[in-house]
């Protein structure tokens, strides 16, 4: 159990790699806020599958790009838990388009919710995390923002944003304890990836997609006291795609 | 109300920052930053929160308009937090 008595916010927790890493925390010991966008049922499954097993989570709905619902998700955290100790930024949206024919929605929508999302968290855990001098921040990038994908020219570039974000953040909040590090998923098995016509699998020198759990357990490795010199990097998970 | 605020800041910045000084000899005029206390602006991240703890007020984004101003001198600071202590 090397997250008891820590409490850990995952935004999209509904989907496949953040409810993996919701209950991959729990299974360490950490009390969980699920945060979820759109799915609650699947919010709420993560959530009692917690607590079944004898752990603390709640589901809450929000909306990472606002940040006055993030301030909210924090100070629910905060009444229902007593600290905030780990933060996961896993919410992202794909909005895949060739850039030629990109709307400016499409443009703005993913940089909204995956890099002005991923700021606004940050932002609101920094205070309590400041107070407590100690913080783990986990940001999810993508293998996108390594190798170029036709149509993902918005989404590359709010990953690659959320990797500089973490290595400018680094250098604000050490001091205080607190780490910021960045874990980049390849190609994972999801609905969107079983949809994929082209054979991606060819293109993976370990020959498969990856699964949920094989990322979630990085992010638990990087929150837990194991990673305690590690500071400001990305972790690439991708079964050597970037390679 | 004025001079007790300073007073407890003064203690407060030179307990919570370590700072090698008497907090009765600092003059209320001293700057927080390089020549005067000697902070950086990553020390103002320490400060917010130990004033929210010794005065208990709230320090946000919406209050502190001009954070350059309020962290200007220990004097400025004070007055900061009277006003937020007078709002409550």
């Amino acid at each position: 159990m090397r997250l008891k008595n820590k409490a850990a916010i995952v935004t999209g927790a509904s989907g496949e790699i953040g409810s993996a890493v919701a209950l991959a925390l729990a299974a360490q010991g950490a009390a969980v806020a699920v945060a979820y966008h759109r799915d609650a049922k699947s919010a709420n499954k993560v959530a009692g599958q917690v607590k079944k097993s004898g752990g603390k989570a709640f589901a809450l709905p929000v909306k990472v790009s606002d940040h006055e619902s993030v301030e909210v998700m924090v100070q629910k955290t905060l009444e229902l838990f007593g600290r905030v100790d780990i933060l996961v930024n896993n919410a992202g949206v794909l909005k895949d388009r060739l850039m030629m024919l990109m709307s400016d929605e499409e443009w703005q929508e993913v940089l909204d919710v995956n890099l002005k999302g991923t700021f606004n968290c940050c932002r609101a855990v920094l205070k309590p995390m400041v107070a407590q001098k100690s913080g783990r921040i986990i940001n999810v990038s993508s293998a996108s923002a390594y190798r170029g994908v036709a149509g993902q020219t918005n989404y590359a570039a709010s990953k690659a944003g959320i990797d500089g974000l973490t290595r400018a953040l680094v250098q604000e909040v050490s001091r205080y304890g607190i780490q910021v590090n960045t874990v980049a998923p390849g190609l994972i098995e999801s609905e969107v990836t079983a949809g994929l016509t082209t054979d991606y699998r060819k293109m993976i020198p370990l020959g498969r997609f990856g699964k949920a759990a094989e990322v979630a357990r990085v992010v638990a490795f990087l929150a837990s006291d194991e990673a305690s010199y590690i500071q400001g990097q990305t972790i690439v998970v991708d079964g050597g795609l970037t390679t | 109300m004025a001079a007790r605020t300073t007073q407890r800041l003064k203690k407060m910045i030179v307990e919570q920052l370590n700072l090698d000084r008497d907090p009765d000899q600092i003059p209320d005029d001293e700057f927080l930053f390089k020549k005067g206390l000697g902070l950086d602006s990553l020390d103002s991240l320490e400060i917010i929160v130990g004033i929210e703890r010794e005065f208990n007020v709230s320090i946000t984004r919406k209050n502190l308009k001009k954070p350059e101003e309020v962290f200007s001198t220990i004097g400025s600071l004070a007055a900061f937090v009277d006003k937020l202590a007078s709002e409550k």
